[in-house]
């Protein structure tokens, strides 16, 4: 059988589009990157036990609030 | 270089004209170095066959690359709602809905089924482009996916040109001025 395109005719991209195609691409990659590297991270046992630490003692009141802090403070010293 | 391990790679849905563009050129590893699964619907199973790419996809559906996805009536209905849309949309003069089905069913599968996990919907054609654009999809396509290539240093300026060329040779509209576009912005 001979190979056809469904639409031959269809209108397709512009330059424009295929940058923002790339840079969507780009970022669901970057995305599935960071997740599993937060996954890792954040299921591991000693990780999890200093969190559940630092929001039980009222310091932070959210994980998230407790890596940035934890982060900033690292750079910072302070 | 984008790091790209095996676990890195995503979830999408595919129209026929990816699929189609990546057998083409015989460039079908350019996806699987980015997506783990591809998921398609039935529709667009029978829009390949109906044009001579059977024996490609039912191999990349026994590897496992590819799963078919069964709408239910209710998604079978929205899709045609989409297509319609799609349809009126068109800037030439073809207006049969019916034709439009498949890429409605991509997008109708990608908006109903989170559970899936899908990042993107792979989609070349503008129309259809445009309405998932405005259902709020996130999408790219053959192309960008050979920008992507290139960006990560496997695919070479003379790599892209032939690539689109070959594609071109067989039918996919890309025209000259764009593949050479492509070549500046993205190969290596």
């Amino acid at each position: 059988m001979t190979k056809q395109v469904p639409e031959p005719n269809a209108e397709l991209l512009s330059a424009e589009d295929i940058h923002q195609d790339v840079m969507t691409l780009t970022t669901a990659l970057e995305q599935r990157k960071a997740e599993r590297k937060a996954y890792h991270i954040l299921s591991r046992p000693d990780i999890r036990n200093l969190l559940d630490r630092i929001l039980a003692s009222g310091i932070c009141t959210t994980e998230e609030e407790a890596i940035e802090r934890a982060l900033t403070i690292l750079i910072s010293g302070s | 270089m984008t790091d790209t391990t095996e676990l890195d790679k995503i979830v999408a849905v595919s129209n026929t004209g990816p699929l189609v563009s990546a057998f083409q050129c015989g460039r079908i590893d350019l996806l699987k170095r980015y997506f783990s699964l591809l998921y398609i619907t039935t529709s667009e199973v029978q829009e390949l066959d109906g044009h001579g790419w059977l024996d490609e996809i039912t191999q990349l559906i026994g590897e496992g690359f590819v799963v078919v996805a069964e709408l239910t009536d209710s998604e079978k209905k929205q899709a045609e709602t989409v297509a319609k849309r799609i349809a009126r949309s068109h800037k030439n003069t073809r207006s049969d809905w019916r034709d439009d089905l498949a890429e409605a069913e991509a997008i109708i599968l990608m908006q109903n089924r989170p559970d899936l996990n899908v990042a993107l919907i792979l989609l070349d054609e503008k129309a259809a482009r445009q309405v998932a654009g405005e259902m709020g999809l996130k999408m790219t396509g053959f192309p960008g996916i050979l920008g992507r290539a290139g960006l990560d240093g496997i695919l070479t300026k003379d790599d892209i040109r032939h690539l689109l060329k070959t594609c071109q040779q067989q039918g996919t509209y890309y025209g000259d001025k764009l593949i050479e576009t492509l070549v500046e912005n993205y190969g290596r």
